[in-house]
């Protein structure tokens, strides 16, 4: 199972990482389809080796939640940035990438502190998370901090599905289902950010002062 | 009926409710309201029938908490909404969006209150987050779209943070992750599944800090409080911030027995003393009335959050705060709606000023809110807070702590008792005559007035009502003292 699991962690790992560094929308929707095809590789592994068969229910939904209706509605609703080139960033992007290293070293050490089962693919998911932080503190166009959120959720998600092994079907759709809901409102509120501000920069949102 | 079914059929019933608002013509959305006030009142009145008996004191407590403030809530929106969209010109759509989102909001307020397991508390939690955050969006304008934009990306940090806290916490010390009223696990760890259970435990006090606005995890809740439409405000502050607490306790409760308590709680004495710091300090600049109350939310879940991490009779007094605090600030967001539609705005520096001679009945509300709120007897929130001061004195190891929060909590009365005299008295602005009286609506007015009475007679009828409970809490301290 350790290999199949690591490597359904490593691809996790590695989209994280290059959503992080992504110029344009379009590309961040297939780079989270990958992510999401990890964390159903995470649950069917899960299902098989683990011997939990609702799992494979699991994976289903992942696959029709996040591979088939999340980026639809996404990129319905952010249409018209589907083409914004978004190359700067507050740091440059080799310090974003250096930095993402060192949280990445971080993070595998942090799964080998024993006490957790999986150490080496928990490191990588722990590796994952700390990158998704880096990557909504380092970016600030409203369709990569959309996209970084998500990405987050299907981290701790696949952090859930590993760990959490006592939550029963249910459990897991219900995290999947309030993946949705997420995916619809933060679309829903860039949309009328991007449709008020006319940019797709946050930087200046004005300290709402009284 | 058993309290498994109400645990689905509340929010069920109450989701139901909120799709009926997408069907019905728009000259009946009132009668919707009426049925979503009854479905209410019906599961309250159910309580003492024993028709259903809710998942434990706590559960019954929330919840009759959560419903009675929910009705004023519904009675409330009926007035101000219909005003708001006069006045910015809201389509049909976006006033029943409005509806049906405000009672998935109710609804998901109302599963926070009676279900116990982890999971699905934190989907409830979710549920209240997205839903309020597509309320506060709903104005279309650029404050309220910018406040909705920190609110969704500070609190869905927080949320996920929260959600790994739990799973991380609960394998660690081996308690069912899924599984009704999960008890109390039976053993104290060691080694490494107590730095994990540990680590798990304050992910989740972040988390679930960050929805409360327990500072420094605050700053999307001043924004997002004086931008949405006051009756959101008001369940947001009153039920919504207290009900991520309530899961940090049950959770704190599954946790307590296996990994040492005094973390737990110094970690929740640390951020509420924090938040009671940032309340006092900023509450003394604000000039706007919504503004004013949503720095005040953060004062009173401090208060909540010290009163949980004292524990025993301060226990008692955070939850009876939730409803003393829930109660009072609702009154206030709602009188603060009544001014911003009267006045065009609830800034004292653009017009709102002079509010107890131009309209006295939203002046005498807002002082009688403004008393109840800074913990003046005899009004309920002084009981709950002596409690929780008195109780940390008796309790805490180290006294210095409830020294500081008495002392912060007086800051607080100062900066409240500084402002709000702006509002009340202070002449209108140069060019309007100070004797120019603004009608009152009397369908805005009502409900604000019954809550007022309600807030008044509670804070009286307290300590008669429940005279058993106080004669117990009083021997309790002085076992405590001796």
């Amino acid at each position: 199972m350790s290999t199949w699991l690591l490597l359904a962690t490593a691809l996790l790992w590695l989209t994280t990482v290059t959503m992080m560094i992504v110029k344009t929308p379009r590309s961040m929707m297939h780079l989270y389809r990958i992510q999401a095809v990890a964390e159903a590789g995470a649950a069917a592994t899960l299902a098989i080796f683990g011997h939990h068969p609702w799992l494979w229910s699991v994976a289903s939904l992942i696959v029709i939640f996040k591979i088939l209706i999340i980026p639809g509605v996404v990129t319905r609703w952010l249409t018209p940035l589907a083409d914004v080139y978004g190359a700067n960033g507050p740091v440059g992007i080799t310090t974003l990438l250096i930095l993402a290293l060192v949280l990445s070293g971080g993070g595998i050490l942090l799964g080998r502190l024993g006490g957790i089962p999986h150490p080496l693919p928990m490191g990588l998911i722990f590796a994952a998370m700390a990158v998704t932080f880096l990557h909504l503190s380092g970016r600030y166009e409203i369709w990569s901090l959309l996209w970084g959120i998500l990405s987050l959720e299907t981290v701790t998600d696949v952090v859930a599905l590993t760990l959490g092994t006592g939550i029963p079907a249910v459990g897991e759709a219900a995290i999947a289902l309030t993946g949705l809901g997420l995916a619809v409102a933060l679309a829903y509120v860039a949309a009328e950010v991007r449709r008020i501000k006319h940019s797709l920069d946050v930087r200046d949102l004005e300290e709402l002062i009284g | 009926m058993m309290a498994t079914s109400a645990l689905s059929v509340i929010p069920g019933g109450l989701a139901a409710i909120a799709m009926v608002y997408c069907i019905v013509p728009a000259k009946r959305l009132g009668w919707v309201s009426g049925l979503a006030v009854t479905f209410l009142l019906f599961w309250l009145a159910a309580l003492p029938l024993h028709v259903w008996t809710g998942a434990g004191p706590l559960a019954v407590w929330f919840f009759v908490t959560v419903a009675i403030l929910s009705v004023f809530g519904i009675w409330y929106s009926g007035p101000y909404i219909r005003r708001e969209a006069e006045a910015h010109h809201w389509s049909p759509g976006r006033i029943r969006g409005y509806y049906v989102l405000f009672t998935l909001f109710i609804a998901s307020l109302a599963s926070l209150a009676i279900w116990t397991n982890f999971i699905f508390l934190w989907m409830a939690m979710e549920a209240a987050t997205l839903t309020s955050v597509v309320l506060t969006a709903h104005p279309a304008e650029r404050g309220a779209v910018e406040a909705a934009w920190k609110y969704i990306v500070m609190t869905e940090l927080g949320g996920l943070v929260a959600l790994l806290g739990t799973v991380l916490a609960l394998t660690a010390v081996g308690s069912p992750v899924f599984g009704w009223g999960s008890g109390p696990a039976p053993r104290m760890l060691s080694g490494a599944h107590q730095h994990w259970a540990l680590t798990g435990a304050y992910l989740a006090l972040v988390g679930y800090g960050t929805k409360a606005g327990l500072a420094p995890f605050h700053t999307w809740l001043p924004d997002a409080h004086s931008e949405a439409p006051a009756p959101v405000s008001a369940l947001l502050s009153g039920l919504k911030l207290a009900g991520a607490m309530l899961i940090v306790y049950r959770l704190f409760h599954v946790l307590q027995p296996s990994v040492p308590a005094a973390y737990l709680d110094d970690a929740l004495i640390v951020l509420g003393l924090l938040s009671l710091v940032i309340a006092a300090g900023f509450l003394t600049f604000q000039h706007d009335l919504k503004r004013l109350w949503a720095y005040s939310s953060i004062e009173h879940i401090g208060l909540i959050s010290l009163g949980m991490g004292f524990g025993g009779i301060a226990l008692v007094g955070a939850f009876l705060h939730m409803w003393t605090h829930a109660a009072s600030k609702t009154l206030l967001f709602h009188n603060a709606g009544t001014v911003r539609i009267l006045y065009h705005s609830s800034h004292a520096d653009r017009g709102a000023r002079g509010i107890l001679h131009r309209t006295p009945w939203t002046g005498a509300l807002l002082a009688l809110g403004s008393a109840a709120i800074v913990g003046l007897p005899p009004f309920a929130p002084f009981w709950s807070e002596w409690l929780i001061l008195a109780g940390g004195l008796h309790q805490a190891g180290d006294r210095s702590f409830v020294i500081i929060a008495a002392a912060l909590v007086v800051l607080v009365f100062i900066a409240i008792a500084r402002r709000v005299p702006g509002w009340l008295f202070t002449p209108g602005p140069v060019g309007v005559p100070s004797v120019q009286v603004i009608q009152e609506p009397v369908a805005l007015i009502l409900p604000s007035a019954v809550l007022g009475v309600f807030v008044l007679a509670g804070g009286i009828g307290l300590p008669l009502a429940a005279h058993p409970l106080w004669h117990h809490l009083v021997s309790q301290l002085g076992v405590a003292h001796r």
